[in-house]
């Protein structure tokens, strides 16, 4: 079992970005854009501008909030999560609006087609407990019906539908309520728009999304802030975890105001612009060490519940290779390491900054977490597995061999062998040399078998008359 | 300042462990191939059988070195501190010694000569840092390996301005002729690295014997022992076994030495392997053999005293050729020696390592070593965290930014102060995707230049400023060494 965590801060620097975010709050605060929210912001103690629409939170009011989240039970650490003996991960909801498109070596914009392709090999090859998302947004399809579409378009492809649908606008909700109802027998709410525009905005979007989730009776909230270094918060890192928590807790105290009885979730998924190239990146160091930082304030701090929203998903490597390989190791580690999280690759096959969903990546990510998640298995020490008497039994001296001992032969099946990762003599240039371009080969080959022995899920009949049914009630809905 | 560690063992897991280390230390025993290091430690008190050449050493015996490492060293018990230095990442070539050079011109591998030893010196003679150091990275094939490295340091010493001063001997016989090597150009000797691993199980061999009583009879008194036992082969398949093996074998070598020599200290290197049985291969890379790796570091950090690390860092990777598989491996490996152990490679936290080798240690590519550099420098930046003050938090910029509709940070100053304090690194991708050809072939595009940069440099050397006078000593030295060593 693999106890213990990295910190980045000293209590000291703890203390100061504590107050600098206090600061913040009480003396720039953050632009609500929303009627509702300002209302009850007023009614609650907050000075609230509504020409500027600018909330400054009072210090007493921000700390209230600290000690109820401090009081709250806290998520488990790493050495308390029960881990599955295998890595299995599931297909995440992704919705890249690009596809890495192997066959053709190019990528393009995700159709309608590629996302039923994907539906039908992730049937296949994510395990039945596991569940299968939406992995690209359709291209083709009108964005104001798409996430209902693509939802429904889940519920008649696979026989394990991630049960979570993505909402763009809060028009789509009750048509995703509604097909979660037939199909799972209750509704579900869509995850939607719930990140703060950086710097320190609370948009009209998320806050009609938010409305409606509590509308619909949710009270615990998962917000997230994505400010990039240089661009809207500042060059320094220090700087960039001021403005992330001072729009974490911001938003917060902003739900609060209208629902007193709200927990809340936050996500950190920080950038950087790299002044060389004029872009902004997802995968650099420094945007990690801002996630970690966040992370790690809120931990010690600010009562916790908060993670890295976009795990190793969001890297800058455009395909898969030396590249992704490299940043989703040096993220996955980080969040291991720094955050008490299980030591798992959570790559859901995207690259690109979350932009392109590959197929392919995703299958060699799930062999290269494997090697990742028996590391997070620790080492079991027992009297067997100690062997003390089998060291006694070959003894000493060159030429032993522990390869006929029994003790062998009862735990060699334990360890890890990878199916596509290299192990071994030196086979000829030609091989060793093309390797890489194999494993991806093998990658696609395996894709594309899935995809021959896929076979349309059972679904009842009416369910699926009553799924298209609200799909097209949708479109009518949200299109005329 | 990056504090903290993680942990693989409980309390009871460690108890049960250096127990584990007694009862085979006592029981087993080690098995010594050397008569003199066999007498000393029958005066010292070992159980030493001169047949079988097997010593069993008493609790106490055991008891007094961990006492005496307990009062030495750091136990690390302690929070673990340590984070990267402020400045950028320059990481040295350090001697690999790999008998294969990976030829990326000629997409081959084939065995290392002595001109690709030159080519190489010229590129890391322009290319490394002239404040780091320049080793030995790969093996001449076509030299009697009884005078290798003494050709090799010879070609080392003539070839680079910054050289490693230290040399690699495999026997003892070549050690005289180092020193003297080293004596010519530094002006004092400098005593090689050698033959310092135990062989496994629980063997310290005449080889190993024969360089450490060397090293003791030249005044080293500090000594670095290193163990490689490889679960399923030559120790337990299971990897708490391997640990408890490791240690016994590391524990077991100090003592030999310190029954010779009452004052010496001690540090170990651990560099375990596992035996992959669907393939028959051996990996040291597995997840099992860095376990083992990260165990055997724990077990001394928390019991015996410390000063045991992973020896070849990220060195030791399965990859044969650069790409994913390379960086996924190193990138493993150095996060994991970075968030589990204290007794940091190299003396730096987050560290690449690496030293441009693949198959596990068997090859040399200066390409990989190009790309190991850009990475290492990304995680180079992870480690120096990130520093916290009035400047940094940049409170009264965010105040003077405010919230205005299409404010930026872009413009101020504290940006144009700081913006060059971000890592941009030379290859990796980032922004806009380019378009099909570029982005696809982008990797092939890296490794291309890497090559070419590699080329560029070999194409800028100038032969150091050695005094001519040295330079026909070195040469008389190798001569004299070809003479008494090869006849």
């Amino acid at each position: 079992m693999v106890t213990g965590r990295l910190n980045l801060f000293s209590e000291n620097e703890l203390d100061q970005l504590s107050a600098g975010a206090f600061r913040i709050l009480e003396t720039t605060g953050i632009q609500v854009h929303s009627e509702e929210f300002l209302a009850s912001l007023a009614s609650t103690g907050a000075v609230v501008d509504s020409t500027t629409r600018i909330v400054r939170f009072p210090a007493h009011m921000v700390q209230a909030l600290i000690d109820e989240r401090r009081s709250l039970a806290q998520p488990a650490g790493r050495h308390l999560v029960e881990l599955d003996p295998d890595y299995r991960p599931g297909l995440g909801i992704s919705i890249a609006p690009f596809l890495h498109d192997y066959r053709r070596r190019t990528r393009r914009h995700a159709t309608r087609e590629d996302l039923v392709e994907i539906i039908h090999w992730a049937d296949v090859d994510i395990d039945r407990d596991r569940s299968v998302g939406q992995a690209v947004t359709m291209r083709e399809v009108d964005p104001r019906v798409e996430p209902v579409e693509a939802y429904a378009l889940l519920m008649e492809h696979t026989s394990h539908p991630e049960p979570t649908a993505y909402t763009s606008d809060d028009d789509q909700i009750p048509f995703l309520l509604e097909l979660a109802n037939v199909y799972f027998d209750g509704p579900r709410f869509p995850t939607g728009a719930n990140f703060m525009t950086s710097p320190l905005t609370f948009g009209d979007r998320m806050a009609r999304y938010l409305l409606a989730a509590i509308a619909w009776g949710r009270t615990e909230h998962g917000i997230g802030v994505m400010p990039i270094c240089g661009g809207n918060a500042p060059m320094t890192i220090a700087g960039n975890v001021v403005v992330s928590t001072a729009e974490l807790l911001g938003a917060w105290l902003t739900v609060k105001a209208y629902q007193p009885e709200a927990t809340f979730r936050g996500g950190a998924c920080n950038g950087i612009i790299d002044m060389r190239r004029g872009v902004a990146s997802f995968g650099a160091p420094e945007a990690l060490l801002a996630d970690l930082g966040v992370c790690e304030l809120f931990e010690r701090r600010l009562g916790g519940h908060v993670g890295m929203a976009g795990g190793s998903d969001y890297i800058d490597a455009r395909l898969v290779g030396l590249q992704s390989a490299y940043e989703r190791m040096m993220v996955a580690m980080s969040v291991a390491a720094f955050t008490d999280r299980p030591f798992n690759l959570s790559a859901g096959g995207t690259l690109d900054s979350g932009k392109v969903f590959s197929p392919v990546d995703f299958i060699i990510d799930r062999e290269l977490g494997v090697g990742l998640w028996r590391l997070g298995q620790g080492v079991e020490v027992t009297a067997e597995t100690l062997a003390l008497d089998t060291i006694e039994t070959v003894g000493v001296g060159a030429g032993k061999s522990y390869m006929e001992a029994d003790h062998t032969l009862r735990h060699y099946r334990e360890t890890w062998f990878p199916k596509m990762l290299a192990r071994g003599m030196w086979a000829s240039d030609d091989i060793e040399f093309g390797h890489e371009e194999q494993m991806k080969e093998a990658a696609f080959q395996h894709y594309l078998e899935c995809l021959s022995r896929y076979t349309p899920p059972e679904l009842d009949e009416d369910k699926h008359r009553e799924i298209k049914r609200i799909a097209a009630h949708s479109r009518h809905a949200l299109l005329t | 300042m990056i504090t903290g560690k993680l942990n693989i063992f409980s309390e009871a897991d460690l108890d049960q462990m250096s127990a584990g280390v007694f009862r085979i230390l006592e029981h087993t025993g080690i098995r010594v191939h050397s008569e003199e290091f066999l007498a000393s430690l029958a005066r010292a008190g070992a159980n030493v059988d001169g047949s079988t050449h097997v010593v069993k050493f008493q609790a106490q015996m055991i008891e007094d070195m961990i006492s005496e490492r307990l009062s030495v060293l750091d136990s690390n018990d302690s929070e673990a501190e340590a984070g990267n230095g402020s400045g950028a990442y320059e990481p040295p070539l350090w001697i690999a010694i790999t008998p294969f050079f990976h030829d990326y011109e000629h997409r081959t591998r084939r065995p290392g000569r002595r001109e690709d030893l030159l080519d190489v010196l010229h590129w890391a003679d322009v290319d490394i840092s002239a404040d780091q150091t320049v080793g030995q990275a790969i093996t001449m094939t076509e030299v009697d390996p009884r005078v290798e490295p003494i050709l090799a340091y010879a070609l080392v010493l003539q070839n680079t301005s910054h050289p490693d001063p230290v040399a690699f001997t495999s026997q003892r016989g070549q050690i005289e002729f180092l020193l003297a090597l080293s004596e010519v150009y530094f002006g004092n000797p400098v005593f090689p690295t050698g033959a310092n691993f135990i062989t496994s199980p629980l063997t310290f061999g005449q080889r190993m014997g024969d360089y450490l009583i060397e090293a003791m009879s030249w005044g080293r008194t500090h000594h670095s022992t290193g163990v490689m036992p490889i679960c399923g082969g030559n120790s337990p398949m299971t990897i708490s076994g391997n640990v408890v093996l490791s240690a016994a074998e590391l524990i077991g070598s100090w003592l030999v030495l310190k029954s010779r020599q009452s004052e010496a200290t001690f540090a170990g290197q651990v560099t375990n392997g596992i035996i992959d049985m669907r393939r028959g291969a051996t990996s040291f890379n597995a997840p099992e053999a860095l376990l083992a790796d990260l165990g055997v570091c724990e077990l001394f950090d928390r019991r015996f005293g410390g000063g045991v690390y992973v020896s070849a860092g990220a060195d030791y990777i399965d990859a044969r050729v650069p790409g994913l598989q390379a960086a996924y491996e190193r990138t493993y490996t150095a996060m994991a020696v970075a968030s589990f152990t204290s007794t940091y490679f190299g003396g730096q936290r987050f560290f690449m390592g690496g030293d441009g080798t693949l198959d596990a240690g068997r090859v040399f590519s200066p390409v990989q070593f190009i790309i190991d550099r850009e990475l290492g420098a990304g995680l180079w930046r992870l480690g120096q965290g990130i520093e916290v003050s009035q400047e940094t938090m940049a409170l009264d910029t965010i105040e003077e930014v405010g919230l205005e509709e299409g404010q930026s940070y872009m413009g101020t100053d504290h940006t144009l102060r700081h913006y060059r304090e971000t890592w941009f690194p030379q290859w990796l991708a980032r922004g806009m995707w380019a378009d099909d050809n570029v982005e696809f072939g982008r990797e092939a595009h890296m490794l291309d230049s890497a090559h070419q940069h590699y080329r560029e440099c070999i194409a800028r050397y100038e032969p150091p400023d050695l005094d001519p006078v040295k330079s026909v000593e070195l040469n008389h030295i190798v001569d004299r060494a070809r003479c008494a060593l090869v006849g």
